[in-house]
């Protein structure tokens, strides 16, 4: 089967995860701050009430927002005070991911560690959000959590279906396959299409579950090029760089199209490695903030 | 300075030296994992020492080094790919350039 018909093909997954009660859910919060945000009518101080009706969230904010990866001078202590520095995307996606972070408690085995996982997404995250800045693209947070995600696929994988990554991994060793060739071989489905469906379940918007759906596919699909090639490059220099577990997953090839927009930013080549990797070596302080 | 709060890749300020005044460890001695299983054994949880926290410099040069080491692997299904070759070759430069630049901070 080609990777594009299994992309087309829009079956649920009920015979993959039939198995399982119920799939993991996102807190109804995040789609009330979502519509609180897209609403005109609403303040900010409106927002920070709903948030501040889940105080684990509130102490998840105020813990992301003070650690050195934002490198404030001054200590935030309310939401209210957070939004209105950070501005309320930023806010909402740090809403975001720290629900996704808690809705996958999963133990480490020989196959999937968990750090090692968050680590490979928090630093595509941070490469991918360095070159949407230097691109000064208007939607880069957007991007940023849609790196942060892209792989969520392979955490359903590693959760539900520990049997099936199992056999993924030794495939993918004795066979010397892609892990990605791998997962259609074992679970008929790649990791981007069971987490585009899982994306598009919890109401993520529209963009994130189509660059999560589209991350290993080419580039010309999808309407987002700017943000997936970013997201594309994110995942890229994670790998070359070696953060997280990269180093047990081969590099996916980077097509001409989307190595080429390195070229708009209008630096030396060298200038923008040395921004995208020093940018990754900060993320570990984000993941640190989210996961302890 | 509590020996419990080592971690691994910190920099000793200046010479550890046992309760009885012989040195253990002299300044610049970078910490491993030995080094915090010795502490452990041997109840030594209050030296008189004082650590660098790793520093950045550090971190940096040590994941270039990683990544430089690991290339060749990473990119091995691209032997045939000139576009892929030309980036891996990019890279490798980039991060060559990357360390001297980074060692020449210290020296100056």
């Amino acid at each position: 089967m080609s990777p594009n018909r299994i992309l087309n093909d829009n079956g649920n997954l009920e015979s993959l995860f039939g198995h399982i009660g119920e799939l993991p859910s996102l807190s109804p919060i995040i789609l009330k701050v979502e519509n609180a945000i897209n609403n005109q009518y609403v303040s900010i101080e409106d927002i920070s009430r709903l948030i501040m009706t889940d105080q684990a969230l509130v102490a998840k904010i105020l813990r992301v927002v003070n650690s050195g990866f934002y490198g404030f001078k001054h200590k935030i202590s309310s939401v209210t005070h957070a939004i209105t520095i950070m501005g309320l995307n930023s806010i909402k996606n740090i809403v975001l991911a720290s629900e996704v972070f808690g809705a996958f408690p999963i133990k480490n085995s020989v196959v999937f560690d968990r750090y090692l996982f968050w680590e490979h997404c928090l630093s595509s995250a941070c490469a991918a959000r360095a070159v949407a800045k230097m691109l000064k693209m208007e939607n880069i947070e957007i991007v940023f959590i849609s790196a942060i995600l892209h792989d969520i696929g392979k955490l359903m994988i590693a959760k539900y279906l520990p049997v099936q990554l199992n056999k993924i991994s030794v495939f993918a060793i004795t066979k010397e396959m892609d892990i990605v060739d791998a997962e259609r071989e074992v679970c008929g489905y790649d990791h981007s299409k069971i987490g585009q469906i899982m994306a598009e379940k919890w109401y993520f918007p529209e963009i994130l579950s189509d660059i999560i759906a589209a991350h290993h596919e080419p580039i010309t699909n999808t309407p987002y090029k700017k943000e997936l090639a970013c997201v594309k490059l994110g995942n890229f220099f994670s790998k070359v760089f070696c953060f997280g577990n990269a180093d047990k997953e081969e590099i996916q090839v980077v097509e001409p199209e989307v190595w080429q927009i390195l070229d708009d930013i209008g630096d030396t080549k060298n200038n923008i490695y040395k921004r995208i990797f020093n940018e990754m070596l900060n993320s570990s302080e984000f993941l640190n903030s989210l996961i302890h | 300075m509590d020996t419990r709060n080592l971690r691994e890749g910190m920099v000793l300020k200046k010479d550890l030296l046992s309760p009885f005044g012989d040195v253990l460890l002299t300044k610049g001695t970078v910490i491993n994992k030995l080094h915090i299983q010795f502490f452990k054994n041997w109840g030594l949880e209050d030296l008189d020492a004082t650590f660098l926290p790793r520093n950045k410099k550090d971190t940096q040069e040590r994941q270039i080094i990683i990544s430089l080491k690991t290339m060749d692997k990473k990119f091995g299904k691209f032997k045939d790919d000139p576009f892929m070759m030309d980036i891996k070759e990019e890279m490798c430069q980039f991060m060559l350039t990357y360390l001297e630049e980074l060692n020449s901070i210290e020296n100056s």
